[in-house]
């Protein structure tokens, strides 16, 4: 019985300690939770040279303009966004080719896809948008 | 009797509740650890990065708010917003014994993004001390570039290789010799060149400067705002400016500090009370058989220095785990410190200090409980059902 009840009361103990750090990660995490996962990267980071960027990757953003006759979308830097609050103050842009559901103006995604270079610079073709 | 076998004997019959108080104590504990990790491990790092300027004051584009500034410290992109002609009129002001002008760029290599700075040599081998452990220096122009070590490690690069850089091939030709520092994840190239590639022609990121009478800060800043329209930051008030951030994080955790305290002198008072209420019988028969106030005194207050002990040792343990989550939250999200940012580990008589704080916490906590059993005759304790 004893046992029993030490357990449970090591269990409690465990959960006050998990929120408490739950709470403290929360209080220092001031863009409400929009982490941005490692190995993504940032407009910003592609913006001053795309060429270098090849293959596969993933691209964080916020949505700045959507062109749904044309099946793309821009995205913005998210700390850009985050300093600002809107979608209009960045000076990098990424414009996104994307067939199925576009995302809408403030979301903030995240892309997996191709840089490739047009005649008017470089767009992200995207495989996949996920919405955060 | 023996007085620790009687305080280990009580703390042992209750498991539970000494668990349930241990944790109150062990959070406050832990919540102080983060607290000061925040506090040393951040504030160190940005003081080292103001160091690694080079110079004693920043010269910035004007209107730079408190972000803006930040990213000097972590060698970030940054806009190119200051001529190379205000800079040329800034090195002109008496005292002025370097000045160190910065086009801070990006790259990457294999994905990764990297930070280009585009620097005159000769400037930063005088300001930054810099020393080479492989290769040699680049030149004010051409496209040659000298790497930091670490991205030497982490690339697997060597003298001689090429880089990419917008296009362009650059060069290796020398390696710098670590710093520990942003300067190890870094590709310096000529200005001339970063200007050329990047397509800024005579403008800068920023630019810091030595002076030769480090105490008229002030007066160099006034006469550098006279010449040219730009603003300057003294790197000291640059420390300041990035530790303001996060002092709306430290405010929070001072916060859950405080209150875990409290809440954990409330546990403990109330944990030693009931014990006062269980025991009064035992109490009772110890007086009658000639234990003295004094014992069952003492005794609760062992009891309470045990209970400090343990959890503050324990919230010592709990802090650092904490801290190995939280820390690189801070990193990331508040854009302070970079990626690799670690903290560092705490002192011994700081960590001396935090077990005593517990313990003295304990001890007050259980100074009215201990008093009410020392203020027990036999005859009440033993009537007591």
């Amino acid at each position: 019985m004893k046992v029993k009840k030490s357990i449970l009361v090591s269990g409690i103990v465990l959960l006050i300690t998990i929120a408490l750090f739950l709470f403290v990660t929360k209080a220092l995490h001031p863009t409400q939770g929009n982490a941005i996962p490692q190995n993504v990267l940032n407009v910003d980071d592609i913006a001053l040279d795309p060429s270098v960027y090849t293959g596969k990757i993933s691209v964080a953003g916020a949505v700045s303009f959507v062109y749904p006759s044309q099946d793309n979308f821009v995205i913005i830097d998210i700390k850009e966004y985050d300093k600002c609050g809107v979608v209009t103050c960045a000076i990098n842009h990424l414009t996104v080719s994307y067939q199925k559901q576009l995302p809408n103006v403030k979301d903030r995604v995240i892309i997996n896809g191709e840089l490739v270079k047009t005649n008017s610079g470089y767009i992200l073709n995207a495989e996949s948008v996920g919405v955060k | 009797m023996n007085i620790y076998n009687f305080v280990l004997r009580n703390l042992v019959r209750r498991k539970s509740r000494l668990v349930l108080t241990l944790s109150g104590i062990i959070i406050g504990v832990s919540s102080l650890i983060i607290l000061l990790l925040i506090t040393s491990g951040l504030e160190m790092e940005i003081k080292d990065k103001a160091g690694n300027l080079g110079g004693n004051l920043i010269v910035t584009p004007k209107g730079w708010c408190a972000y803006e500034q930040i990213n000097v410290l972590l060698g970030e992109h940054l806009p190119e917003q200051i001529l190379m002609s205000d800079i040329d009129k800034i090195s002109n002001v008496d005292g002025i014994t370097n000045i160190a002008p910065y086009l801070t760029e990006s790259t990457a290599i294999n994905n990764n993004p990297i930070t280009v700075v585009g620097v005159i040599p000769d400037v930063m081998r005088v300001v930054k001390k810099w020393d080479i452990t492989k290769g040699e220096f680049i030149n004010d122009s051409g496209f040659s570039a000298i790497i930091g070590s670490g991205l030497v490690k982490q690339f697997n690069l060597s003298v001689g290789q090429e880089i990419k850089i917008r296009g362009n091939q650059f060069t290796i030709t020398g390696v710098l010799t670590e710093t520990g520092t942003q300067d190890d994840i870094t590709i310096f190239i000529p200005l001339k060149t970063a200007q050329q590639v990047y397509e800024v022609q005579n403008k800068v990121s920023f630019a810091s400067l030595t002076i030769d009478d480090v105490s008229n800060l002030k007066l160099y800043s006034t006469k550098i705002k006279d010449v040219a329209n730009v603003d300057v930051i003294s790197d000291k008030e640059l420390v300041d400016s990035a530790l303001s951030i996060i002092a709306t994080v430290k405010t929070t955790v001072q916060l859950i500090t405080f209150i875990a305290i409290i809440t954990s002198i409330l546990a403990i008072m109330n944990t030693m009370m009931t014990a006062v209420y269980e025991r009064k019988k035992e109490i009772g028969i110890l007086r009658s058989i000639g234990a003295k106030k004094g014992f069952i005194f003492k005794a609760f207050i062992l009891e309470s220095i045990f209970i400090g002990f343990i959890g503050g040792i324990t919230g010592i343990v709990f802090g650092y785990l904490a801290a190995i989550f939280v820390m690189p939250y801070l990193s990331s999200e508040l854009s302070i410190t970079s990626s690799t940012q670690t903290f560092n580990f705490l002192s011994t008589p700081t960590m001396l200090g935090v077990i005593g704080m517990a313990i003295i916490i304990s001890i007050v906590a259980s100074l009215y409980p201990s008093f009410k059993a020392f203020r027990l005759s036999p005859m009440e304790a033993m009537n007591h059902e």
